[in-house]
């Protein structure tokens, strides 16, 4: 028979029970101040439902985030000029670059929720 | 048990006292030994997200290579147009986030024992395995080419030394040579990459030999970015490239590095350079794991990437069945983020959602004009699927600016991906 698995669960709880989580601290923070540029933590908390502009947000960061000039860092924008932007692109039908094409297989809810998602991780105001 | 269910909420039977002690951070102390073998756009990208969102699990990279030289962009070298040194990224970026950096070969997985052997004969033991092995060359599927062949005729499908010996092939032959390319079937790695190497090459011959002249024989009749290149060909490169597609019988059926022929079932072909880009398959690893089908590639479930041959074990990449999102480095980093946010909402006990994933690759039709394709896709229902109305080419006779921009694009894309993937 298979060993048994281990979950996230029955660990976690095994290591409270030897008393080893005390002094258990934030990770995301620790991890981003670590390289720089890093991958973003994750942001997510617990027990929370999936954040949906996380995951749609995943695909922005192959492109955005070199500070190039050919490429624009979002973090330029607020919230509400991200998703003007975003929607702007998608609604261009003749419009020439890759975003043009690339929003148009994002429903308006999926822009509110990537702009949203991608304000707060710069600290603008969402 | 499985960390499985916790997707549809494991916890949900737990009252709400005992749920305030299993806060977000305590999970993470749990300290997950997750392996990932292959240190490419997957795998590198895959260790440094995981590590950013569970910074308490033992993170390992097993990769044989000190340094890894990119696919993307390699074609500018074979074309001249650029040094190898700007294509290798080492792992120091990964290292100093305190991923374990193993430079060995993983030679066998037991995926009872949840176990990794090392070439160097030691094991590892993992919780979570993430495969990212590339691709791997079927050799013999084309007759002829065979492993010794490699050296008289390069693939340079994987970036390196097969890189750097095409490009000095290149350059070594006399002005009026001809240059041979044979395209394989669908799939293999980067399905833009023949043609954009293609247009390179002609670009050189045109500019440094211009008596020369490049053929290239295809076992298909449509391709990538199929009606941007054409229109970039015959604008560009007239006389210095040609392109003979199935049923004008361009599939290669043999090759002969004695000779160096390469024969359809109607003629020969007497190349002074052949690049000769062979059937491919997931790198072999895969198929030691288990997490290959008779295809040769590894089918996954898209919501996360896990393997849906082996349990614990997700697959990232070329070497996966991910169609319609190609074998693209763009896709692998994706994938990489993807598997890694999941894994890490799965430990937490969280539930996985789908979502929208997109693709873009550009390719150089000249120096300094570029064309793209984007794919839009929804993971959802177990199977990714393309969200019609979006996505698509580049512009067909669009103004050099519109080229020159995608150019700059691309580039700045590279700079991006790569220090993303390698720190």
């Amino acid at each position: 028979m298979r060993p048994r698995r281990r979950t996230a669960l029955n660990v976690a709880a095994a290591l409270m029970a030897a008393g080893l989580l005390a002094g258990a601290c934030s990770p995301g923070e620790e991890s981003a101040a670590q390289a720089e540029p890093s991958p973003q933590a994750f942001a997510g908390d617990a027990l929370q439902e999936t954040e949906p502009g996380e995951l749609l947000a995943l695909t922005c960061s192959g492109c955005h985030g070199g500070g190039s000039e050919a490429i624009p860092d979002y973090s330029q924008f607020d919230q509400a000029e991200l998703e003007t932007k975003l929607k702007t692109y998608k609604a261009e039908m003749d419009g020439t670059t890759v975003m043009h094409r690339l929003m148009r297989g994002y429903s308006d809810a999926d822009i509110t929720a990537v702009a949203a998602y991608l304000s707060a991780q710069q600290g603008s105001t969402p | 048990m499985t960390w499985k269910p916790h997707r549809r909420g494991v916890l949900a039977g737990i009252g709400t006292a005992s749920l305030s002690l299993l806060a977000a951070p305590a999970i993470a102390q749990a300290q997950p030994r997750i392996i990932i073998v292959g240190g490419g756009f997957g795998g590198a990208a895959a260790a440094r997200f995981l590590k950013a969102g569970l910074p308490d699990a033992r993170i390992t990279l097993i990769e044989p290579q000190k340094r890894y030289i990119a696919c993307p962009f390699s074609n500018l070298v074979i074309g001249g147009l650029r040094d190898m040194e700007a294509q290798t990224f080492g792992y120091e970026g990964l290292k100093a986030v305190d991923i374990d950096v193993v430079q060995d070969r993983a030679e066998d997985v037991d995926t009872t024992a949840r176990r990794v052997t090392l070439g160097s004969g030691g094991t590892l033991s993992y919780d979570k395995l993430i495969m990212s092995p590339g691709i791997d060359i079927r050799w013999g599927a084309l007759e002829g080419y065979d492993e010794a062949v490699q050296e008289a005729m390069p693939h340079a499908w994987k970036a390196g030394p097969q890189t750097t010996l095409l490009r000095d092939q290149l350059e070594a032959m006399q002005d009026g040579g001809l240059v041979v390319m044979s395209v394989p079937p669908a799939p293999f790695r980067c399905p833009p990459g023949p043609y954009e190497r293609a247009s390179l090459i002609a670009n050189y011959l045109k500019t440094r030999k211009p008596a020369s002249k490049l053929i290239i024989l295809d076992a298909k009749d449509q391709f990538s970015k199929q009606p941007l290149f054409l229109e970039a060909w015959a604008k560009h490169y007239p006389d210095h490239l040609e392109w003979i597609g199935a049923s004008d019988f361009g599939r290669v059926a043999s090759v002969d590095p004695g000779a160096m022929t390469l024969s359809t079932d109607f003629d020969t072909y007497d190349a002074d350079v052949a690049n000769v880009i062979p059937p491919q398959k997931a790198g072999e690893i895969a198929e030691r794991a288990g997490v290959a089908d008779q295809t040769g590639w590894c089918p996954i479930d898209p919501l996360d990437f896990s393997s849906t041959l082996q349990p614990d074990i997700h697959v990232l990449g070329d070497a996966t069945i991910a169609a319609p999102m190609p074998k693209s480095a763009f896709s692998a980093n994706l994938q990489a983020k993807l598997c890694a946010l999941q894994i890490t909402r799965e430990l937490r006990g969280q539930p996985l959602a789908p979502t929208v994933l997109a693709n873009t690759c550009y390719s150089y039709v000249t120096p300094d004009a570029a064309v793209s394709i984007t794919g839009v896709y929804s993971n959802e229902g177990g199977a990714l699927s393309s969200i019609e109305g979006a996505g698509g080419l580049s512009p067909q006779g669009a103004a050099q600016s519109v080229r020159a921009a995608e150019a700059a694009q691309a580039a700045a894309w590279f700079d991006q991906i790569t220090r993303q993937t390698f720190g």
